[in-house]
């Protein structure tokens, strides 16, 4: 596995390259009732760059939480050196020599780079910081890293590169062999990926091993040696990444059927009813117009890659982040009766569209009022703020019946609830809220697979009973499994159109990596 | 699968009792113990008539606790209260509009409903910090006001605001009749209306609020627009209770009425708390004055002890931003 590289070897190391460092031996883990990992078992050796990929929810960053300390595991048996360890919190990972740069950095921008390099083990000198010492240590691995960045400044002033830069240069400063990059690219533009990738360069050139986890595929092919792809939880396969094209491993990152988990469909109408009607709607974030119609007893799908546009078309048809230009307009039940929305969050809820967010914690729920109180909210929609409050206690309690809310009672705080009991809190509002359009971001982020199936269950029913459902989701098997419909999204462009029934993940792939169907993936 | 580990946590027991603690409403523990302590040290303080007197007094702080409570359970502030009051005894007592108490009276309700709409403008639209907002016009009312004390000085308030400021109904303070004609209504208003749910959502989560189509922008204006008209009575009855306009009447009520909030148990960002702590807290501020000032340390007592429950209000809103 001993690749040639552009820099010169500079660290002391004289690992062998290709030589085990880390195994993962039949790992498992659970979280409540859902196996997130089944018996994975692979392994990585000095100076190789190992990617880990595979689908949104596929396990992948689980697994990298195992190795980090985050998490421990339930089952199989994890080796460093050869050597089986228990890795009981991140410090005591990072003291086997494992570094991880997590998705969201974790600099304190107060400190400087020095200081956060050697946050929780300070140099100390007659039991005071030793500045100078520490100021040394951290020019010393800036060096190594070839980085211009000075130990004195504030993190508070560096990029998001720059700020990856330091976080590595902490893992060289604690003399790591391991690192863990999760999904690196995602906040860097074009020239700090450059820099990005002369580093991961480095890193490999001085023996070190580099878990990099990611999902796109042209940087797994640029920047590593290996590919290991995880599916539902388990391993699939490990490939040099010379012997595989784009093709080979998307199909390897996607190859399952989807079992019974999504409701079933019925059949499409020829003509079916517009419900909404979105014309040249350009949401301010992208310079693109998107125009396309959501009928009724519909699901439809945004799919694509994250950060492709999906929620900006959502939220500007939501009125979340007002639109700088286009109309859409609602047919109400009965037929002829038009509405145009206006770009308010106000007004589109008054117009019976609801708007269901990603993030329910922050966006979603009063997590300190009562599960009744969350869902009374939705009961008050159209009612004026003077009026007395008109809220059914019993069709509360009806509705969390059947939706089956697992709590201590109604009057529970949400906060309490588990995360599918919270997903279902926050569509139950929207559900008795009597609306007919349900727009959904990724309706099923952090839930287990039971809630899942009673989720798709409802939204299905929802839209049987004459609603419509609009939805962005990261996973597609989401999209194919549950969506009428799919509109794959790129770069703010709607780019292709698949019926829910005939599409394959390959071609919604591709098209979401692509920009077109017939297209050959481009290396 | 998101990583929640972070290099530093706070140390959880010393905080943890701290918001138990803050968690209270204060007021009731508070005034049964300064009763008590009243029963050993100064037991005059504790006959009916006196009693009666410290709530007559407490009744402007008590109305203008009601509008600032509700701010801050929108996450808002009203600091504006004391720049409405003044400006309230210059209108009814200068004499600069020649008009009949009545007319003065309604002026003065609509000064107040336009001094709400400017607040809430500056913090809805332009998204200014409520405290900048709220401060910066009572500093402004203050300044106009001052100025034109140099053409008409305020004077005498008028007959009828001195009937309901000091006498009472047998032996009941009229005060304390208008403060609950005004507080229990509303207190049901804000039990059973749409409104209240709102207010309470809002208070919760903001963001949740915002994104799940709530009329945000509408209610922080209706709240403010209450604090403001809430400021007016109280300044009407404060007015007629002292019986002379001046240039700093009423000049503290905003600090405690925000002490007072806090005291009644509204806590920033919980969206909970009730209408009846924060004028339990009004009473048990007034007859704290009036203890200190029997035991011979009015004023500097008075400073020392307001510094100390805003200081505990700070805290307590350091200890909530820790938490979310």
């Amino acid at each position: 596995m001993s690749k040639d590289t552009e820099q010169a070897v500079s660290g002391p190391e004289k690992a062998s390259p290709g030589r085990t460092l880390v195994e993962f031996a039949g790992i498992s883990k659970r979280f409540g009732s859902t196996a997130a990992l089944t018996e994975v078992s692979l392994r990585g050796g000095h100076g190789s760059v190992h990617a880990v990929t595979g689908e949104n929810g596929a396990g992948k960053s689980t697994l990298m939480n195992l190795l980090a300390g985050v998490h421990r595991p339930d089952g199989g048996t994890l080796r460093l050196r050869g050597d089986a360890v228990t890795l009981g919190s991140p410090q005591d990972a990072r003291r086997h020599g494992i570094s991880t740069i997590f998705q969201e950095l974790t600099l304190l921008p107060n400190l400087t780079v020095a200081e956060n390099m050697f946050l929780g083990r300070e140099p100390l000198r007659f039991g005071l910081i030793d500045r100078r010492a520490m100021r040394r240590a951290a020019q010393a691995a800036l060096d190594r890293l070839d980085s211009r960045i000075s130990p004195d400044t504030y993190c508070a002033d560096l990029s998001v590169g720059e700020q990856q830069m330091v976080e590595i240069a902490k893992g060289i400063a604690a003399e790591a062999e391991i690192f863990i990059l999760d999904e690196p690219t995602a906040a860097l533009n074009a020239p700090e990926v450059e820099k990005l990738a002369r580093l991961i360069a480095q890193l490999r050139a001085q023996g070190k091993l580099i878990f990099y986890i990611s999902h796109r595929l042209d940087e797994i092919f640029r920047f590593c040696d290996v590919v290991s792809v995880l599916k539902d939880g388990k391993h699939v396969a490990t490939h040099p990444t010379q012997e595989l094209d784009h093709e080979r491993l998307v199909a390897l990152m996607v190859g399952r059927e989807i079992g019974t988990l999504y409701p079933e469909r019925r059949p499409q109408p020829t003509k079916r009813q517009p419900r909404l009607v979105v014309e040249a709607l350009a949401p301010s974030a992208f310079g693109c117009a998107v125009s396309f119609r959501l009928s009724v007893g519909e699901i439809l799908g945004l799919a694509g890659l994250e950060g492709q546009g999906q929620r900006a078309i959502i939220r500007a048809l939501a009125g979340i982040e007002p639109p700088s230009a286009g109309t859409v307009s609602k047919a109400g039940r009965k037929s002829g009766d038009v509405e145009h929305l206006p770009a308010s969050i106000v007004a589109t809820a008054r117009a019976g569209v609801g708007f269901i967010p990603e993030d329910r914690k922050i966006e979603g729920l009063y997590l300190p009022l009562s599960i009744r109180q969350n869902v009374a909210l939705g009961m008050l929609r159209d009612q004026s703020i003077w009026q007395r409050a008109r809220i059914s206690g019993n069709a509360i309690e009806q509705l969390l019946a059947k939706m089956r809310v697992v709590s201590a009672g109604s009057g529970q705080a949400v906060g309490a609830l588990s995360g599918g009991n919270q997903q279902k809190v926050m569509i139950g509002r929207w559900l008795a809220s009597g609306v007919d359009v349900l727009l959904i971001e990724e309706p099923t982020r952090g839930v287990d697979v039971g809630a899942k199936a009673e989720i798709y269950g409802l939204l299905r029913e929802f839209a049987d009973a004459g609603g419509a459902v609009l939805i962005t989701s990261s996973e597609l098997t989401e999209v194919l499994g549950l969506c009428d419909r799919i509109l794959a999204v790129r770069g703010g462009a709607l780019v292709a159109e698949f019926t829910g029934t005939e599409a394959t993940e390959e071609q919604v792939m591709h098209a979401a990596l692509t920009g077109g169907i017939e297209q050959e993936a481009v290396a | 699968m998101t990583m929640t580990t972070r290099a530093f946590s706070s140390r959880p027991g010393a905080t943890d009792a701290l918001r138990f603690v803050l968690n209270l409403p204060f007021a009731y523990l508070g005034t049964a113990l300064l009763l008590l302590f009243a029963y050993f040290t100064r037991p005059m303080l504790l006959s009916p008539l006196l009693l009666l007197l410290i709530v007559r007094q407490a009744a402007p702080l008590g109305i203008a606790v009601i509008g600032q409570s509700v701010c801050m359970r929108v996450l808002s502030l009203d600091l504006s209260i004391g720049g409405v009051i003044v400006a309230v005894s210059y209108i009814l007592t200068s004499g600069a509009l020649p008009y009949p108490p009545p007319v003065l009276i309604a002026i003065c309700i609509l000064f107040g409903l336009v001094v709400g709409l400017a607040n809430a403008f500056f913090i809805t639209r332009l998204r200014a910090s409520s405290v900048i907002v709220t401060l910066a016009m009572a500093m402004i009312l203050s300044g106009v006001v001052i100025s034109l004390g140099q053409f008409y000085a305020p004077g005498d308030a008028p007959e009828v605001l001195k009937f309901i400021g000091q006498k009472r109904i047998g032996i009941v303070p009229i005060a304390l009749l208008v403060w609950l004609a005004l507080l229990i209504p509303f207190a049901l208003f804000l039990r059973f209306s749409v409104f209240g749910r709102y207010v309470d959502a809002i208070g919760s989560n903001p963001n949740a609020a915002w994104v799940s189509g709530i009329p945000y922008i509408r209610v922080l204006t209706v709240v403010h627009v209450m604090s403001s008209l809430f400021a007016v009575a109280s300044g009407l009855l404060l007015v007629g209770f002292v019986g002379v306009g001046s240039m700093d009447i009423g000049s503290d009520l905003a600090l405690n009425s925000l002490a007072a909030v806090i005291l009644g148990g509204v806590t920033f960002g919980s969206g909970k708390g009730g209408v009846l702590g924060p004028a339990v807290a009004a009473f048990m501020l007034t007859f704290s004055f009036n203890l200190l000032t029997s035991l011979g340390l009015g004023e500097p007592g008075k400073l020392m002890l307001q510094g100390a429950i805003i200081a505990v209000a700070a805290m307590a809103y350091a200890v909530r931003m820790q938490r979310t």
